[in-house]
């Protein structure tokens, strides 16, 4: 970020975590609401920034979906997305949702384990509530305090999620699984050494998670993953953790 | 005619400075808060607000985030901020407004929130992130309950939803006296007055004003044009300054004397 110009300010207040940063991204935007713009990067925020976000990523599903019909002859038999706020699994399903014979799964972070604060797992975890605007599925505890969360990728760790993928869930048309850092890890190991591809740990959800899909299915079926992005930013925390597993 | 408007009714007969005081529950404990309140009230506070704490207060500035995170180490919930007021209401004369984020209620459950409230004697609840647009529920369980539904307007309020709000909202109008987040401030800012004149052409209901007022002469100024001012963050501080000693609430009653006379 600074290598494109942008001051980055540290987080200080609450937990620390990138909910605290987009309270307080939230409390600068009302003070300076004339010249400021909130540019949200994912499927959240109060209406209509999901489905600003869900319509700029589509791009991504539609050409996926031409590129399916034009390159396989068909649509494929599954799409696979990690799910942080949702913003690439909503911007790939886009395009399928109409297309009842493709499977979509969203694949949210296990963390170390599904105890409270140690995942980002909404669907497994959570329940309807309130957090930023947003009216969705949200990690929190008996009083309506929201909880910290872990993973190992940052994209993933918040305690919320895009609110069409709660109603894509409840519709019955998308479901949702989750993956833990191990095997996020193992499939970010995977992806680099059988394709010369680093994956971003994010991604490397739905890699693991394609994988133990693809086990199951005919050799002839495809599955379609949203490799999201890019794993140069991670490969600090990757050694830092693989260096914390010898 | 509810506990808040016989207040604002006092306050227009009497020409008097209207004093609106918050504080956070459970800081420094919930027994203290019930005594904090005791003595705001004594000390001439005309409608107090409390503050349920809640891990993203996306509202406040810095005190008012402490005194949430204070507070919710110390176990204060809403369901014990309830317990609290249902325990002392009878020794609290000034009306009581909660002052929340929604998800607590939600979690809690809107009927079963409302009922609570009810029996515990809040006479107004003021929600900060429900949008006008999305409270009609809310506020048709909270009005035939007897409590007030309380809205917030801020500079940048377009007249529609002014009109919305006016419409809709019960008790008095808390005007956001400036863009921002809750917090003390050197000056009452120039826009406050613009939005009064604004939202007096839609409506006759009182007019709260909030957000960076912290000294007695902000308290005269606002209500030369509006019915009262809300006093948050100062009182927060002196609430934290003095959290330990047994006199906090002393303390904070002989603060509230100063915002509305000019002396302790």
């Amino acid at each position: 970020m600074r290598l494109l110009g942008a001051d980055v300010v540290e987080v200080s207040g609450g937990s620390r975590t990138l909910k605290d940063a987009i309270n307080e991204a939230m409390r600068d935007w009302v003070a300076n609401v004339n010249d400021t713009y909130y540019l949200l990067g994912s499927v959240l925020g109060p209406h209509p920034y999901p489905l600003m976000v869900r319509e700029f990523q589509s791009v991504i599903g539609r050409e996926a979906r031409a590129q399916s019909l034009e390159q396989l002859g068909r649509l494929p038999d599954a799409v696979v997305a990690c799910v942080g706020g949702g913003s690439n699994a909503m911007g790939i399903f886009d395009a399928f949702v109409d297309d009842q014979s493709v499977r979509l799964v969203g694949v949210e972070a296990g963390g170390r384990s599904l105890e409270p604060g140690q995942h980002a797992a909404r669907f497994a975890g959570g329940t309807p509530g309130v957090l930023q605007g947003t009216r969705s599925y949200v990690l929190q505890d008996a009083d309506g305090n929201v909880e910290l969360t872990h993973s190992i990728s940052a994209g993933l760790d918040y305690a919320s999620v895009g609110p069409e993928h709660a109603w894509l869930r409840e519709r019955g048309r998308a479901e949702y699984t989750w993956c833990d850092d191990d095997r996020a890890l193992a499939a970010f190991q995977r992806l680099a050494r059988e394709e010369g591809i680093l994956p971003a740990l994010e991604s490397s959800h739905a890699i693991a998670y394609a994988c133990e899909l693809a086990g199951t299915m005919s050799p002839h079926d495809i599955v379609l993953v949203n490799l999201s992005g890019r794993g140069d930013k991670d490969v600090l925390s990757v050694q830092a953790a693989m260096e914390g597993m010898r | 005619m509810s506990r808040i408007s016989n207040a604002f009714e006092r306050l227009r007969r009497s020409g008097g400075p209207g004093l609106v005081a918050y504080v956070t529950a459970g800081d420094p404990t919930i027994d203290r808060t019930a005594d904090i309140l005791t003595a705001l009230s004594d000390s001439g506070a005309d409608v107090l607000e409390v503050g349920v704490p809640f891990s993203d207060p996306l509202a406040d500035g810095p005190v008012i985030q402490r005194a949430s995170e204070r507070a919710l180490a110390g176990g204060a919930t809403l369901r014990r901020t309830l317990d609290m007021i249902a325990r002392s209401r009878s020794r609290i004369e000034a009306p009581i407004v909660l002052f929340t984020y929604v998800n607590p209620i939600l979690r809690f459950g809107k009927d079963a929130f409302v009922s609570a409230a009810a029996a515990a004697g809040v006479d107004g609840v003021l929600l900060l992130d429900l949008p006008v647009e999305e409270a009609g529920p809310l506020r048709s369980t909270l009005i035939p309950a007897s409590i007030d539904p309380i809205f917030l307007l801020s500079p940048t309020t377009t007249d529609v939803r002014i009109e919305a709000s006016a419409d809709m909202g019960r008790g008095f109008l808390y005007l956001i006296s400036r863009l921002g987040v809750t917090g003390a401030r050197d000056h009452v800012s120039a826009e406050a007055e613009g939005l009064a004149r604004r939202v007096r052409a839609h409506s006759t209901l009182p007019l709260a004003v909030g957000f960076g007022i912290s000294r007695p002469e902000h308290v005269a100024q606002v209500c030369r044009w509006a019915d009262a001012a809300v006093v948050g963050s100062a009182l927060v501080n002196v609430i934290a300054e003095h959290g330990a000693a047994a006199d906090v609430a002393s303390q904070a009653g002989r603060f509230v004397r100063w915002l509305k006379e000019g002396r302790a």
